[in-house]
């Protein structure tokens, strides 16, 4: 076999193909490998190979029964998330939108080789970047049909006259049982979320509080724990239609909600 | 009365006849039932995985029901040419196990690894690609256990326990690269082992 520029280089990396496919690497380490893999086809090959026999290993493990709660618990989550996507009807019947573009950065490796690689190491990275989570953003979309409930709403054109606008938010009965939210808007104060009765987030979870201008998804805002009180939504709101909570996990804010709905409030 | 099915109409019956493939394109729209067939046909796999990596019953049904709640909501993600639905959920809950595990400390996930495993109850065996994926299942472990005490070692450690191999080679005491190297050994010679294997077990076609 012949000696190609950079083989030394090359040898290093090709010991990391291994580690990579066992999700061995250590984060700063498997940036690097990732930016290496986009322009090696060689060590992508290895990857390949070596993947194949990564996504054999869970047959190693010895086989254990799931106990039936497990499916009840899941499929109960389930067919609550449903039962609200086939609430916005045509919304969650559209085909899914095309998969965005991969994000510049994104260390997707192109190339026929990477199709012969499984995603598995990919979709803890990965899965967040799309905008195409199904069912969530169906869920977004739910809010543009307008349940919100307007109590005394009035323009908010006029900065020399204090204005208040209360909308009352949807509260998912299934998550939020008995719970009551709403967003006040003023033209002078913050724009606030007052909840009532809301349960305590799951535990590894928190509140995320989610703001979402017409045609564009949501944006994260900020996070709660609390279950009574009131919450005051960041920054410039000019323009934002909705304003909505899901249940996400502490120690990371996903770029696109993917918890359950737990309230949403229109604002237009 | 009849319960009305969100989007497709067709009975539970009919779903199971489906390929995976195709009822992922029903979740995607939302559809409960397809993915409760997805749920049953991988859910034993998922958490024999979970349980074997985090060595306790609520944690590993912890990470079962995130990994198929993520599948659930992000259905859409699902690209049939980069592998089987199967390896894309075990992929999911491989990922969500590692998560769980990486929020202990390495001593209690040493813990963990060296703890034998109790309550392994084997699935009934009741259809054919079932039957099938038991004979893989059988390869793959005996293609592990005949590596080199040391080589399946770090394998296991890294897939199974969550470590990563600068944690493995200060557990182990021994240089990062001599890991690796054994880690790359090892999945080279399980790569011969089983492409022997799948090679044996084409010709005849009884297995399926």
């Amino acid at each position: 076999m012949s000696t190609p520029p950079g083989h030394l280089e090359h040898q290093r990396w090709e010991g990391s193909a291994a580690a990579y496919v066992l999700n061995a690497l250590d984060p700063q380490e498997l940036a690097l490998f990732e930016q290496h893999l986009a322009t090696c086809p060689t060590c992508r090959e290895t990857v390949a190979s070596f993947q194949l026999v990564a996504d054999a290993l869970p047959g190693a493990a010895p086989a254990a029964t799931p106990p039936p709660e497990l499916r009840d618990r899941i499929m109960a989550t389930v067919r609550s998330e449903a039962e609200l996507l086939r609430a916005a009807g045509p919304q969650a019947d559209r085909p899914p939108a095309p998969a965005p573009a991969a994000a510049p950065g994104d260390p997707a490796p192109a190339g026929p080789t990477t199709a012969a690689r499984a995603p598995a190491p990919r979709v803890r990275r990965r899965a967040w970047r799309g905008l195409t989570l199904r069912p969530a953003t169906a869920l977004a979309a739910l809010a543009l049909l307008g349940a919100g409930v307007a109590i005394g709403a009035v323009t908010l054109g006029n900065p020399t006259v204090p204005q208040v606008a209360v909308r009352t938010a949807f509260v998912n009965p299934r998550i939020a049982p008995g719970a009551r939210a709403s967003v006040r808007r003023s033209t002078t104060t913050a724009t606030a979320l007052q909840v009532t009765g809301l349960p305590a987030p799951s535990r590894g979870r928190i509140w995320q509080v989610w703001v979402a201008r017409p045609g564009q998804p949501p944006q994260p805002n900020v996070r709660f724990a609390l279950t009574t009180g009131t919450v005051v939504i960041a920054g410039d709101l000019r323009g934002v239609s909705q304003v909505m909570v899901t249940e996400e996990p502490i120690a990371f804010v996903p770029p696109a909600p993917t918890g359950p709905l737990v309230l949403r409030a229109n604002l237009a | 009365m009849p319960r009305l099915l969100p989007f497709t109409g067709s009975s539970p019956g009919a779903l199971r006849q489906l390929a995976d493939e195709d009822l992922m394109q029903l979740v995607r729209r939302g559809d409960a039932d397809a993915f409760e067939v997805v749920y049953e046909r991988h859910a034993a796999a998922a958490f024999s995985l979970a349980y074997r990596m985090c060595g306790q019953r609520t944690p590993a049904e912890d990470v079962v029901q995130e990994a198929f709640l993520s599948l659930w909501r992000s259905g859409a993600r699902y690209d049939r040419t980069r592998g089987s639905v199967r390896t894309w959920v075990l992929g999911i809950v491989h990922n969500r196990a590692i998560d769980s595990l990486r929020r202990g400390t390495v001593h209690e996930r040493r813990q963990v690894a060296d703890d034998d495993l109790a309550e392994r109850l084997e699935a009934p065996e009741r259809t054919d690609v079932e039957v099938a994926r038991r004979d893989e299942a059988r390869e793959i472990r005996m293609a592990l256990e005949d590596l080199p005490s040391e080589q399946s070692q770090v394998i296991e450690l890294a897939y199974f326990g969550g470590f990563t191999h600068t944690e493995i080679a200060s557990l182990l005491d021994t240089p990062v690269g001599t890991i690796k190297g054994r880690m790359r050994l090892g999945l080279a010679k399980m790569r011969g082992s089983l492409t022997e294997a799948a090679t044996v077990r084409a010709p005849s076609g009884e297995t399926l």
